[in-house]
């Protein structure tokens, strides 16, 4: 993931991480776009060339659309995981400061990433189960996420005290030692996604 | 553990769903471009019945 910023001075390379997310998931984002573009123009040049067989071409644009549907689910899903397990792995090998990796002031310009972390730390705490810590702390997050909304329509910059409130919540989680379980909600993505097509294939 | 552990784990996971998204896809464009190419020869096949037709009509 940090090959093309290998280069970059540790406070820089993770503050590229947390203001564009790595370039490999933006990339993974347009190829899923690109996949599903192709598609669709076949399926429309087939509806104009075979009207007769419309039944036959929504049945292969429903699966179009569910794949696209649980893929898009899945790669969010990793892509929050990742971006708060880099934080945990941060807070794990260095200090806070050292990793930058929360730092308010660069959530405050970028209301997305907190949006991201929060739905990672959500996903990570509700994996884990009936842990009143946990179960605390996704709480926590929800309540903080329901505030990012109404921070974003007044000109796309968080109030520091919500920046600062998401910074802690990752904190408080690395603190519960939850680098394992984002591992193991990484793998779950997947088993779950190749489930859905498994079913959707049958 | 080192940094790395989350990113080589989002890297493998990622890539393996869009190997399936790649594999469904591309069934899919392939299912949608063989119904094209049959409704196209159905089409030039008529055409040139009506051509024939037209030709060597020998009807009185």
């Amino acid at each position: 993931m940090n090959g093309a910023h290998e280069h970059l001075p540790p406070v820089a390379k993770a503050e590229r991480e947390l203001v564009g997310g790595s370039e490999e998931r933006v990339h993974n984002e347009h190829e899923l776009v690109a996949a599903s573009l192709n598609a669709k123009l076949a399926l429309n040049e087939a509806m104009q060339a075979a009207p007769g067989r419309a039944e036959e071409l929504e049945v292969l644009r429903k699966r179009l659309d569910s794949l696209i549907t649980d893929a898009n689910e899945a790669l969010k899903t990793l892509g929050a995981v990742a971006a708060v397990g880099d934080v945990l792995e941060g807070a794990r090998t260095k200090s806070t400061e050292q990793s930058g990796l929360v730092d308010p002031q660069t959530l405050v310009e970028n209301p997305d990433k907190a949006e991201q972390l929060l739905e990672g730390v959500i996903a990570i705490t509700e994996n884990v189960s009936d842990d009143p810590a946990h179960r605390a702390l996704s709480n926590e997050a929800k309540a903080a996420l329901a505030e990012i909304p109404r921070t974003k329509q007044t000109g796309r910059r968080l109030a520091l005290t919500i920046a600062e409130r998401v910074a802690k919540i990752c904190l408080d989680l690395a603190g519960l030692g939850a680098v394992s379980h984002a591992l193991d909600l990484i793998e779950d993505c997947t088993r779950v996604f190749m489930e859905n097509r498994r079913a959707a294939t049958a | 553990m080192n940094a790395p552990h989350i990113s080589a784990a989002y890297t493998k996971a990622a890539d393996h769903i869009l190997a399936q998204v790649r594999e469904e896809v591309a069934a899919i464009t392939a299912a949608a471009r063989a119904i094209s190419q049959e409704a196209k020869k159905e089409k030039e096949s008529s055409a040139l019945a009506a051509l024939r037709a037209k030709l060597f009509d020998t009807r009185p």
